[in-house]
């Protein structure tokens, strides 16, 4: 014990050594031997190929992440860091957008394979949809193909890859990432070819000239290969186990062992020398559904971090905690109210015989009067002492963009206290001579405690200033599925939109229309504003920063001015750890906690 | 006989049929597996709601889904099982998830059940034979208790006592003497109370029990036996004669001399084996050593009946026989608690080793060494089994005070007691048989529920079986997976009814399942 402090020390102060030295000393592992730490999740990895339909879910991605390098990765902020001790990546032209990235030379497969063009390729291969069965399928299956954004097979050299959009896009840093191996890949399709760059070169040159009989075996891996629920030390051993290539990683661990539903174990990978070194010799990922039972368990040692949605009563338990530490902060989804325009409901202004301007006027006094104050303090800072009420629809807080589009989106108009916007809503109301009490039908997903709570609190203040709220509350979400409801029955509903991602694209579908004129599938409220539509257009292909701003902005300012949503607040997360463990920093975005996995570390005074 | 399983098993398929159908349609129609997606901003989810839809077919009505997934399930009958997949969890095939599952969830259910069938009947009958004491009383209340405790809250309680607490006593067993004593006293109170007699009698027991328990935990405390438990070859001889006691005592033959020879005999052997044994479980590190060991000592008992057994031998060899089989439990469980040193400095615990979570410790999921893996595997299962049996003991006791009850007050018992029978006999003999019959059927019953309370159960204590998939599938939607969990879990409740039937007229004589 004492030994590993002393390691542990000498480790640190080389560490720091190098940072004030300020020069790139060798790669130095701070890696103490024998230490292990076991963390929970709700599930547990079944694929590691996280980028294929089956395989992209959230707890696949946890291991991948662990387990690989990649170009950039979120931190807590959230916001984008890049990885340059991996790789770069630039645009290189705008005109027509052309990015370039760049794997650095000395990273490698944990076989010892170089990480190069080829696998950029397959990377590339897979995320743009270029290849497609004969009945319009694509060959390899990923979970979001976008054959729309980039068409021209990219140009290679040594270990970079330079391709050409077909149309600027605004998300294109976030659009493209390194993912599985091309050599191990190719190997497990034609077991006959055992030297990877054959394997390399015969993957590029049937790309090149469109070999899609030859390509449709690596497919089948890709698409399903990497499906592995059960593996032990012996099966994933870089050298000779027997499922190598479904484990190969380029990062700081690689996976030990599976075990179905129950756990997967990551090693340090002893080849890693391509950024910041991680501490645990092995983690552990551990499944427990329950959040109660993740908090016990802490508390009992069986695990040494979990997280959880909050609850009144989880907070309670995790306060409790002899030996461990908590944290609250943001999770990514966010609470918000939306109106209906078009269900002859008080939003709609048919219902006034097309007298746009009274609806407008009905529809901002409703969400004046709606309490976010109440809300916020009464039910989420309980939770998340630091909450904030959110005052943008697009942008996340904390994002680079949230305050410049918050000063300039008009939110503004539904600032002031509860109290000061009911009396505006009154005023809204009588000025437009509506006769009240204006009935309004509200839903929230029946058996939801805290959105009954936050309705109960809305229609209690609504009352005030003269709307009369009714609770059609059922359970099953029915106005989501246009199958059912063609047109939102409610005239004001509750719910959370949640994102994995900083991705400025996409808001289209809930706030837009296609060509016809009829709402995209996710704008549940039927809102239609054709510059919304165009300035939603014009953003997804805007790459400069600044204008993207902007654009946001103009698009959140006619989404407010028009009174359609109001967001409230953002969903708050809770992260819980034993105090033997140093390091754990809750995030909001995918991969949450594990984020920072690399800086997890023993406590001194655990050791 | 052949006639009435086939006549079962038809109206079992019948059942299956229907109860399918239902749970298809209920199943389909309880939420939008789509909601997620459709709930999420990202850009990529338009293009995975279209995948998701396709791959489930969701553009085709549930009712021609359900005949779609029947025709793949009815295939299962000549052999090629097909389940679908099952979408939320990375489309995997139903059955892979399920043949996971089934192995854990069994393991559980299995041993809750037997375990809660023995001590549930025992307690039963003992409330009976002592009705309206204070024993009776304080059982009759503790089972109404437990009988209406909410499972989850159980556990989540049982794992904060059972564990956690626990945990931390074991990092610094210290007794005080006053617990020494409560637990003494309580347990003088017990054994006083099944044991009953006359007042002095009583009395009697009361003391010796009281000084005994109190003793051997002033011991424990000053020997640390807490921190670092062990059985040794007195444990395991204290261990090995309470069986043979208890054999004796089930199969009322106390007072018969060449049985209580052949059984000592055997247990005697078993104590002198302890030794040479050591070798074969050090060498011989598979399960198989159990059985192996168990059949050999059996045959030691069976040969001590045959040699000792005089005019009661063939009483004589299967009493001591099983006396013999029985005690490689004391022998098993040292070899798991020799390795108890090991085994604390291989886990992650802060304290002790009672686990929350899983069935077993990551780490020593693959560890070569068999009595160690038992003992992780002890230290997992221990708190979830109890948290089903508490509920299912109470159940059990209940039932088989009034079962016994009922058959005490027979005429016939009361022939088997004017005819000058011991009371051991007329009970363990005329009664209990008889008092089992209405037992049968409520374990057929109990079984389904068991399985019912392992959903809740398996997701508290993170228990990845039959439980925790059919609440995930229900979760999400995932209409395959739900129906992969309802056929298996459906057709063990439905053998085990039948197991029941067959139960019933080996018991009860005039119960014919033959045709005639």
């Amino acid at each position: 014990m004492k030994f590993k402090r002393i390691l542990a020390t000498v480790a640190a102060l080389g560490a720091s050594a190098v940072v004030l030295s300020g020069c790139a000393l060798p790669y130095q592992s701070q890696v103490i031997k024998d230490t292990a730490i076991t963390v929970a999740w709700n599930d547990i990895a079944s694929e590691f190929n996280s980028a294929s339909a089956s395989g992209n879910n959230v707890s696949n991605s946890i291991v991948t992440y662990i387990a690989n390098s990649g170009f950039n990765y979120y931190d807590e902020t959230p916001a984008l860091q890049k990885s340059e001790d991996f790789g770069t990546y630039e645009k290189v032209s705008d005109e027509p957008l052309t990015v370039k990235y760049t794997v650095n030379d000395n990273v490698k497969w944990s076989d010892g394979v170089d990480v190069d063009s080829a696998d950029l390729l397959l990377s590339w291969v897979v995320g743009y949809g270029y290849f497609k069965n004969d009945d319009g399928t694509y060959l390899f299956q990923h979970a979001a193909p976008r054959d729309d954004l980039a068409s021209k097979l990219p140009t290679l050299n040594g270990g970079t890859i330079q391709y050409e959009y077909d149309k600027a896009f605004v998300d294109w840093e976030l659009n493209y990432g390194l993912g599985v191996s091309a050599h191990g890949t190719v190997m497990m399709a034609y077991p006959e070819i055992t030297d990877p760059a054959e394997a390399k070169k015969k993957f590029i040159d049937a790309v090149t000239a469109g070999d899609t009989k030859w390509l449709q075996k690596v497919a089948d891996v890709w698409n399903t290969g990497y499906q592995v629920t059960d593996a032990t030390a012996a099966d994933t051993d870089p050298a000779e186990g027997s499922k190598k290539y479904v484990f190969l990683s380029n990062g700081p661990y690689r996976v030990e062992e599976v075990v179905a539903d129950d756990h997967v174990t990551l090693v340090a990978n002893p080849l890693y020398a391509w950024g910041p070194s991680p501490k645990y010799e092995r983690i552990t990922i551990r499944e427990i559904g329950d959040p109660t039972a993740a908090v016990q368990a802490v508390d009992n040692g069986d695990v040494q971090a979990a997280s959880g949605q909050p609850t009144a009563d989880l907070l309670a338990l995790v306060k409790g905690l002899k030996n461990g530490s908590y944290a609250g902060g943001d999770e990514a989804a966010f609470e918000h109210v939306d109106l209906t325009f078009d269900n002859g409901g008080p939003f709609d202004p048919a219902t006034y015989g097309g007298d746009e301007a009274k609806a407008l006027a009905v529809r901002q006094a409703f969400l004046l009067s709606i309490p976010r104050d109440q809300i916020l303090d009464n039910i989420i800072k309980p939770l998340n002492p630091d909450a904030q009420l959110r005052n943008a629809l697009t942008v996340v807080p904390g994002s680079p963009n949230y305050d410049t589009v918050v000063a300039g989106n008009g939110s503004d108009f539904f600032g002031g206290t509860d109290a000061e916007r009911v009396a505006k809503a009154k005023d809204l109301l009588a000025s437009a001579g509506v006769k009240t009490p204006v009935t309004v039908k509200f839903w929230y997903p029946e058996g939801n405690v805290r959105r009954g709570q936050e309705f109960e609190l809305i229609q209690a203040n609504a009352l005030q200033s003269g709307f009369n709220v009714v609770d059609t509350s059922e359970p099953d979400w029915l106005f989501t599925d246009p199958s059912v409801f063609p047109i939102n029955p409610h005239d004001a509903v509750i719910f959370a939109w949640s994102s994995t991602s900083l991705a400025i694209s996409g808001n289209d579908q809930m706030y837009g229309m296609d060509k016809d004129g009829n709402a995209k599938p996710s704008n549940f409220q039927h809102y239609k504003n054709q510059d919304v539509v165009d300035n939603l257009a014009a953003l997804e292909t805007e790459t400069d920063p600044a204008k993207q701003a902007e654009l946001q902005t103009t698009i959140e300012k006619s989404l407010f001015d028009d009174a359609a949503s109001l967001p409230i607040f953002q969903f708050p997360g809770l992260t819980w750890w034993d105090n033997g463990v140093e390091g754990i920093t809750p995030a909001p975005l995918s991969p949450n906690y594990f984020w920072n996995f690399w800086e997890w570390s023993p406590a001194a005074a655990a050791q | 006989m052949l006639s009435f399983i086939s006549r079962r098993l038809a109206a079992t398929l019948a059942v299956l049929f229907v109860a399918s159908f239902f749970v298809y349609m209920l199943t389909a129609n309880s939420g939008d597996p789509l909601q997620d997606l459709r709930l999420n901003k990202d850009p990529q989810s338009v293009a995975k709601m279209a995948t998701l839809t396709e791959k489930l077919d969701l553009n085709t009505p549930p009712i021609f889904r359900y005949f779609k997934w029947l025709g793949g399930a009815a295939s299962c009958v000549i052999g090629r099982c097909d389940l679908g997949i099952s979408v939320s969890r990375g489309d995997e095939p139903v059955a892979n998830a399920l043949a996971n599952a089934m192995e854990s969830t069994l393991s559980l259910v299995v041993l809750a059940t037997i375990l809660s069938i023995l001590l549930g009947v025992a307690i039963g009958m003992t409330t009976a034979l002592r009705q309206y004491s204070g024993y009776d009383y304080t059982v009759t209340f503790a089972a109404f208790i437990f009988y209406s405790l909410p499972i989850f809250w159980v556990a989540v309680l049982l794992k904060e006592f059972g564990a956690i607490r626990f945990n931390e006593f074991l990092g610094n067993p210290v007794i005080p003497w006053w617990v020494a004593l409560g637990v003494g006293a309580l347990l003088a109170f017990l054994v006083s109370s099944v044991v009953g007699g006359r007042l002095v009698s009583r009395l009697r027991t009361a003391g010796i029990t009281l000084v005994l328990v109190t003793a051997i935990l002033v011991l424990a405390d000053i020997t640390q036996w807490f921190a670092k438990p062990s059985i040794g070859i007195i444990g395991v001889a204290l261990l090995a004669a309470g069986i043979g006691a208890l054999m004796l005592f089930i199969t009322s033959s106390v007072k018969r001399r060449p049985i209580v020879l052949s059984v000592a005999v055997t247990i005697g052997a078993v104590i002198a084996l302890w030794f040479p044994l050591q070798f074969l479980w050090f060498y011989l590190n598979t399960p198989i050593t159990i059985l192996i060991v168990a059949v050999a000592l059996a045959a030691v008992g069976a040969l001590a009946g045959f040699l000792l057994g005089g005019d009661d031998r063939r009483d004589a060899i299967r009493t001591a026989a099983l006396a013999g089989a029985i005690s490689t439990l004391p022998l098993v469980l040292d070899q798991m608690f020799m390795r108890w040193g090991e085994y604390i400095q291989l886990i992650p615990l802060r304290s002790g080793a009672i686990s929350t979570i899983g069935a077993t410790t990551p780490t020593l999921t693959n560890h070569p060494d068999t009595w160690l893996r038992m003992l992780d595997s002890a230290t997992h299962i221990i708190l979830p089994t109890a948290a089903l049996m508490i509920i299912s003991i109470a159940g059990y006791t209940r039932y088989t005070r009034a079962s016994l009850l009922e058959v005490l007050n027979q005429d016939y018992v009361r022939t088997a007691r004017a005819k000058g029978l011991p009371e051991a006999t007329v009970i363990m003999r005329h009664a209990f048989r008889n008092a089992l019959i209405p037992i049968a059927t409520i374990v057929a019953f109990d079984f389904g529920a068991v399985i019912g309370g392992a959903i809740i159960t398996e997701r508290v204590f993170a228990w990845q079986g039959m439980g925790a998939l059919f609440g995930w599938g229900l979760y999400h939607v995932d209409v395959n997976l739900v129906m992969g969990v309802f056929l298996v879990t459906g057709i063990a409740a439905v053998i085990f009814n039948i197991l029941a039937d067959l139960a019933y007229s080996a018991l009860d004589p005039r119960i014919r399942v033959t045709d005639s």
